[in-house]
């Protein structure tokens, strides 16, 4: 009974690493109020079926847009150069492959708003087709935690930085569960006396520390926080 | 003669990897030429690995880990 239950979590974390991995933001974190590349990666075409469309609609807060051309087709806006709302990639008809087996990058430059420690929605859609020509449509535009639909890729965004140490003060506050979303590339981050690391080697010499205690809380805005990159 | 090849091959690979008690480097006095290059050629593999050590030295956070805002 206890192995069967481990086989279907495990199937369950299997199935949803697989849903999410068809359209991710593979570019990682953005920088806060800074121009930058950010790239989608389309891992998978629709049951079988190739990619022949991507469409991003760009929330609020992403501006100054420009368009990298891609090898999978060639990009079109909506909205105006200088306002941006959408970008459409269109695969080209010949360049269709019979089966599922691409891995497309599509790249942009933005500039993204001075929102650090906050996860922001992109919604994409992604267009299939068949060899004998059906088209299917899947909408990644779900939010965080909906138990229905495909989610929307979440653009994190995280402060500048510098190599070395940064003071941050908190303007919104992060929940403990999210440390490891917004620091997992950190060496450390320290409030007062508590440390924080996703380093797992690291995670027992913190507690070992004479006057250290680990950083479980979460983050309230307002903190003061030291992060070591 | 199996005995004497098994007592020779000890020799050898004590001379090998050196001697844990032994100064890795010669007194001036006594061979200020010694080539540190062939001392360390020489006890090399026989030493432990700084970056391969499971944790710091203490057990405990290294001091350019620690937040400038620490108060002990």
């Amino acid at each position: 009974m206890r192995s069967s239950r481990v086989a279907f979590a495990l199937a369950a974390l299997c199935f949803a690493s697989l849903a999410e991995a068809h359209v991710s933001i593979s570019s990682g974190h953005a920088q806060a109020n800074k121009s930058q590349k950010i790239t989608f990666g389309v891992g998978h075409g629709c049951d079988g079926a190739d990619t022949v469309k991507v469409r991003v609609e760009l929330p609020a807060g992403i501006s100054s847009v420009r368009v990298f051309s891609s090898d999978f087709g060639k990009p079109t806006i909506e909205g105006t150069a200088a306002a941006v709302t959408a970008i459409v990639w269109t695969k080209d008809a010949a360049d269709l492959l019979g089966e599922d087996y691409g891995y497309y990058e599509l790249t942009i430059r933005a500039r993204v708003g001075d929102v650090p420690f906050t996860s922001i929605p992109v919604k994409v859609f992604q267009t299939c087709r068949t060899a004998g020509g059906v088209e299917t449509t899947v909408a990644w535009d779900q939010p965080p935690g909906a138990t229905t639909g495909e989610p929307a890729p979440l653009l994190h965004v995280v402060p500048g930085r510098i190599t070395g140490w940064n003071k941050y003060t908190l303007a919104t506050a992060v929940p403990a569960a999210k440390l490891g979303t917004f620091f997992g590339d950190a060496q450390i981050v320290w409030k007062g006396n508590s440390a924080y690391s996703a380093n797992a080697a690291l995670q027992p010499l913190i507690t070992d520390t004479p006057g250290v205690t680990a950083l479980t809380s979460d983050l309230a805005a307002g903190d003061v926080i030291w992060v070591k990159y | 003669m199996r005995a004497a090849i098994t007592v020779l091959l000890l020799a050898l690979g004590t001379t090998a990897c050196g001697d844990d008690r032994t100064p890795a480097h010669v007194d001036a006095g006594a061979g200020a030429d010694a080539a540190p290059d062939a001392v360390t050629a020489t006890v090399g593999p026989c030493l432990d690995r700084p970056d391969r050590l499971d944790s710091t030295p203490t057990g405990q956070l290294p001091c350019d880990l620690i937040s400038p805002g620490f108060q002990p």
